[in-house]
């Protein structure tokens, strides 16, 4: 049962990070490569504040958001000028920079050796320590963070953003400010993704920069591109399945040297079936282009 | 066959808003005045525009016409704010302020009151044809994300009052019964006049409109001729139409201006009357 709810725990946590660059890819067509380096910013932020200053769960998770939501400007600004194709190449390099810095900045993030003993959440007096527990917490936060998304989605920030993705010159010719959507979505995408990095790090405890390399944003993209783009529900799809694609993998009961690269091979054919079967994603409404 | 039709320019808001179905249609305070002087531009070393000026008042309606390639789109992206030209200056007025075009962004002229009809057309396809005219709503608050969540109340009676001005548009455009279909699977027609509900939407004094008329059938060109006249005349826009059709969009000109060879020569139209 414990499994089944440490399970449950992932979900919630990676429905978080695929609801948010959903706003990104599926609202506003912008696609960004860079979102595991704001898990990271986020988890570390959080971790830092929980371990060394003694803060809070949720005030330690708020700083997490607004350090990502800020730092969001070194993609969201090349957004204004780098489209398509250019701005992929300048969300990888800002990936692989936020990455050089978690795995070299030592004195802050102790390198590669990581973050140990990050505390478990506690609310008012009470210790989040068991799985069931802690599922229930981040099932309320998701809660939160996805009805968030819906009234954005039904806004009428979330109909500019459609526009923004349907044609960016038409957009502006109508008094759309693009640039000014495309930062807040960036910050918002960020400080939310910033949120469940947060929540990752109180929940394994341990965290190092490999969690949060361009592999993971690639996981991160596949689900967004598995689940289906544009809508709510897409995404909870998507992280739903590439949870619990590598769990089935287990059954075959793989040696260890092999499982990880037939996970890989999993995910590759699970991408070009969907690309010829369901370009849309398999609940999606959108189809990225 | 030939008919002759006469066209009697609206007096104002009380003549065109007694429809019940009409767009709400308010007097604005000042006309406003789009200056341009001196414009150039060359492109690899071909001069498509020197030394153009266009001098246009709120109410007027100006034809702007011209063999394909002489320009006629350049000068409608300098005047929207999509190119910087080498030389000129470019200035808009309204209500006692003037704002240079030319330090402007796009979306900045289209919220000051500058908008603009693409020759391609450019409908937001994933959007509904309602959400495509409803996108172009001018000073949503519900744009800014935190006035969307934590001010749900004052979005939803701004949003309506916008819905029923979009459907107000579409009406008059004949694509009301449309107002659910997604904005790809329309004629090249219907596309054009939800592009024209759209930038109607916008609110703008200053209409830039790229071929209007192409892709429209000849009742539903004549009824767009009629509505842009009337609305000229009943909101005191000022309207600068790049059409192919002159016989159908000079009847309600008040300026015809032809580019050749990168020169803009301007005449003053008289007298109404249709021919066709």
């Amino acid at each position: 049962m414990s499994y089944l709810f440490h399970l449950l725990v992932y979900f919630e946590i990676y429905a978080i990070v695929a609801m948010s660059l959903n706003l990104l890819i599926g609202y506003g067509g912008l696609l960004q490569m860079a979102h595991a380096a704001y898990f990271g910013i986020g988890a570390y932020a959080a971790a830092l504040l929980w371990t060394k200053f003694g803060w809070g769960f949720f005030p330690g998770l708020a700083a997490g958001a607004l350090a990502a939501g800020l730092l969001s400007l070194l993609v969201s600004l090349p957004a204004w000028r780098f489209k398509g194709d250019y701005f992929v190449m300048i969300s990888i390099a800002v990936q692989a920079l936020i990455y050089a810095i978690l795995y070299n900045w030592i004195g802050l993030t102790n390198g590669p050796f990581g973050i140990s003993g990050i505390p478990r959440p506690v609310l008012i007096d009470y210790n989040f320590v068991t799985t069931d527990s802690i599922s229930l917490l981040y099932g309320g936060v998701a809660l939160v963070l996805g009805i968030v998304m819906a009234l954005l989605k039904w806004s009428p920030f979330g109909r500019a953003l459609q526009a923004m993705r349907d044609d960016e010159l038409a957009a502006r010719s109508i008094g759309l400010p693009v640039n000014w959507l495309k930062l807040q979505s960036f910050a918002l995408a960020s400080g939310m993704v910033g949120i469940a990095g947060g929540l990752y790090a109180a929940y394994v405890s341990y965290i190092d920069p490999t969690s949060f390399s361009l592999n993971e944003s690639i996981l991160m993209l596949s689900m967004v591109i598995v689940g289906g783009t544009g809508n709510v529900r897409g995404p909870l799809v998507g992280a739903a399945v590439l949870i619990l694609l590598p769990e089935a993998l287990r059954f075959l009961h793989l040696p260890d040297t092999v499982a990880a690269n037939v996970r890989m091979l999993a995910y590759g054919l699970l991408l070009v079936l969907m690309m010829h079967l369901r370009p849309q994603g398999l609940a999606g409404t959108y189809r990225y282009q | 066959m030939t008919m002759t039709h006469t066209y009697t320019k609206f007096s104002g808001a009380a003549t065109a808003s007694r429809s019940q179905t009409s767009p709400r249609i308010e007097s604005q305070p000042s006309r406003v005045r789009v200056r341009a002087v001196d414009l150039a531009v060359a492109f690899g070393g071909q001069q498509v525009l020197r030394g153009v000026d266009i001098d246009l008042t709120g109410g007027q309606i100006a034809l702007l016409r011209g063999p394909n390639g002489c320009g006629k789109t350049t000068l409608l992206n300098i005047l929207s704010g999509f190119l910087e030209p080498d030389a000129g200056t470019a200035s808009l007025e309204f209500n006692g302020t003037t704002i240079d075009i030319l330090t402007q962004t796009p979306d900045r002229l289209a919220r000051l009151g500058i908008a603009r009809l693409w020759q391609d057309i450019r409908l937001f396809p994933t959007m509904t044809v309602l959400e495509n005219v409803l996108a172009a709503s001018p000073h949503a608050i519900g744009i800014n994300p935190a006035i969307a969540l934590f001010a749900l109340g004052r979005v939803k009676r701004q949003e309506r009052a916008f819905r029923e001005q979009a459907l107000a548009w579409l009406d008059m455009l004949g694509m009301a019964d449309r107002a659910d279909s997604s904005g790809d699977m329309l004629s090249v027609g219907q596309t054009k006049r939800v592009a024209i509900a759209r930038i109607l939407q916008t609110g703008a004094q200053v209409l830039l409109l790229d071929e209007p008329l192409a892709g429209l059938d000849r009742d539903s060109a004549e009824k767009l001729v009629e509505d842009l006249n009337r609305l000229a005349d009943a909101t005191h826009k000022a309207m600068l139409i790049v059409e192919h059709n002159h016989d159908a969009i000079t009847p309600v000109c008040d300026i015809r201006l032809t580019l050749e060879d990168g020169l803009l020569h301007r005449e003053e139209l008289e007298g109404k009357e249709w021919v066709c």
